[in-house]
């Protein structure tokens, strides 16, 4: 990711500056409700250790965009709760060139050569948990629990090749996914976090968000591979793995609507 | 006054745009002028062009066809559909295949652009490749420039010393053919 420009840097910096300085009173309220929007990059954490063709063909670690809205209730002055539906993209099916990398550490006799760019696949989640707020006079730290659901929109095929070293001989690794009535996949997410608060005026906060979600969906999939050459089929492997599960960075705005 | 200024720019700017803005460019129609041939040893996972002395492998070598359009185009359509296209071997081959002898089913098209042409750097995958062997009944009427990349995988019992000449085929009866140099199959 580049580094924002020198300029709208300044500018954000400057507008901080503006709307806090305008900020006098504590920010002690009682019950509030606010809406969040955020924005940031979660990484994929699956299987970085697996020797499985493939997980190790099919898993990466790449950050992939996500965006949260939150509507959250305070119901005492440290008590609150709130829904979350959160849109983002999960690196399965990602990063060929840690997984290239993965499947040379094998040293198995043979050459990987993959066809298929880095891949993030969408999905969505909706969650509602519950946070406790520790209240200082300009910021807050917030530790919150969530549990929700997902659902992913994954590839359904997905093709490899592999060359036995010193010769012509290429296979074709053919990765499907093994559940064709569920296009969709379905699973329960976990995810606790730690958000840091800023109160910039008395309705507008910004803050930060950091945030790891387990996530309970599996996918089955078979991995065929056929040798070229000869058409035959030498290996069908079926299995299945976890989707894995994220960490998220996030920042965002608040506007709290009514408080007391 | 201004506003009618503030117009008048406002459309030749738009004017401008428009005017530069590239419409889709249709893909030409065009004529092969020219076929390549070169040699790589396919042993690695990347190819490498043959050492000055022609040794390879000969469960690895790796031929590398590409074509010169009129206009220096990437692809075109082909004004005379491409038929055929065999290789060749200019010696013995192996038994039962003298010079002269047709060995284009010893050779297998390679799916993918091998990191001789191009590759993607950020994600090292490779392109597939855009070629299927033409015939009578499916000729080609669309060439890529880049060509294609054929494996030997059926490959001579013993070690031989040998040329190679490819030769493509047009509807018309045209045909071009390139020939490599000495190529010693160990």
């Amino acid at each position: 990711m580049r580094p924002l420009p020198l300029r709208i840097s300044a500018i954000i910096i400057a507008a901080i500056c503006t709307l806090s300085s305008h900020a006098e009173e504590v920010f002690a309220y009682a019950d509030a409700t606010s809406i969040d929007l955020s924005l940031g990059v979660s990484f994929n954490i699956a299987n970085y250790h697996s020797e499985d063709y493939g997980a190790a063909l099919f898993s990466g670690r790449i950050g992939n965009p996500t965006l949260a809205l939150r509507v959250h209730h305070f119901f005492s002055r440290h008590w609150g709760a709130y829904i979350k539906a959160e849109w983002m993209q999960n690196s399965y099916l990602c990063s060929q060139k840690t997984v290239l990398n993965k499947l040379h550490e094998r040293n198995d006799g043979f050459d990987y050569i993959t066809t298929d760019k880095p891949k993030g696949r969408r999905g969505y989640a909706l969650l509602a948990g519950a946070s406790y707020r520790f209240d200082k006079l300009r910021w807050s730290l917030r530790p919150m629990l969530a549990v929700g659901f997902s659902s992913y929109n994954l590839n359904r095929t997905f093709t490899a090749f592999r060359k036995a070293e010193g010769t012509n001989r290429l296979q074709e690794m053919l990765y499907a996914i093994d559940q064709p009535e569920h296009r969709n996949l379905c699973g329960v997410v976990v995810s606790p976090a730690l958000e840091a608060t800023l109160h910039v005026t008395r309705r507008i906060d910004f803050f930060c968000n950091l945030a790891y979600e387990y996530n309970s969906t599996r996918v089955w999939q078979k991995l065929t591979i056929t040798d070229l050459t000869s058409g035959r089929v030498l290996d069908s492997i079926l299995g299945h793995e976890p989707i894995g599960n994220n960490i998220s960075a996030t920042f965002g705005v608040r506007y709290i609507i009514t408080h007391r | 006054m201004i506003i009618k200024q503030f117009t008048i720019i406002l459309s030749a700017i738009l004017l401008t745009l428009s005017a530069t803005a590239c419409g889709y460019d249709e893909i030409a129609t065009d004529s092969v002028t020219e076929i390549r041939i070169a040699p790589f040893d396919n042993a690695g996972e990347l190819p490498k062009s043959l050492d000055a002395d022609g040794r390879c492998c000969r469960q690895s070598l790796m031929l590398w066809i590409s074509f010169r359009l009129t206009d220096y185009a990437d692809l075109a359509h082909l004004a005379s559909p491409m038929v055929r296209m065999q290789v060749i071997a200019l010696s013995d081959f192996d038994e039962g295949l003298p010079a002269g002898s047709d060995i284009t089913s010893r050779f297998m098209l390679h799916p993918v652009r091998p990191e001789i042409s191009m590759t993607d750097p950020d994600t090292h995958t490779y392109e597939p490749v855009r070629f299927s062997m033409p015939s009578e009944q499916e000729p080609l009427h669309t060439i890529y420039q880049e060509g294609a990349y054929l494996m030997l995988v059926s490959p001579p019992a013993e070690p031989v010393k040998c040329r190679f000449t490819v030769v493509a085929t047009f509807a018309d009866g045209t045909s071009l053919s390139a020939t490599t140099g000495e190529i010693d199959l160990f």
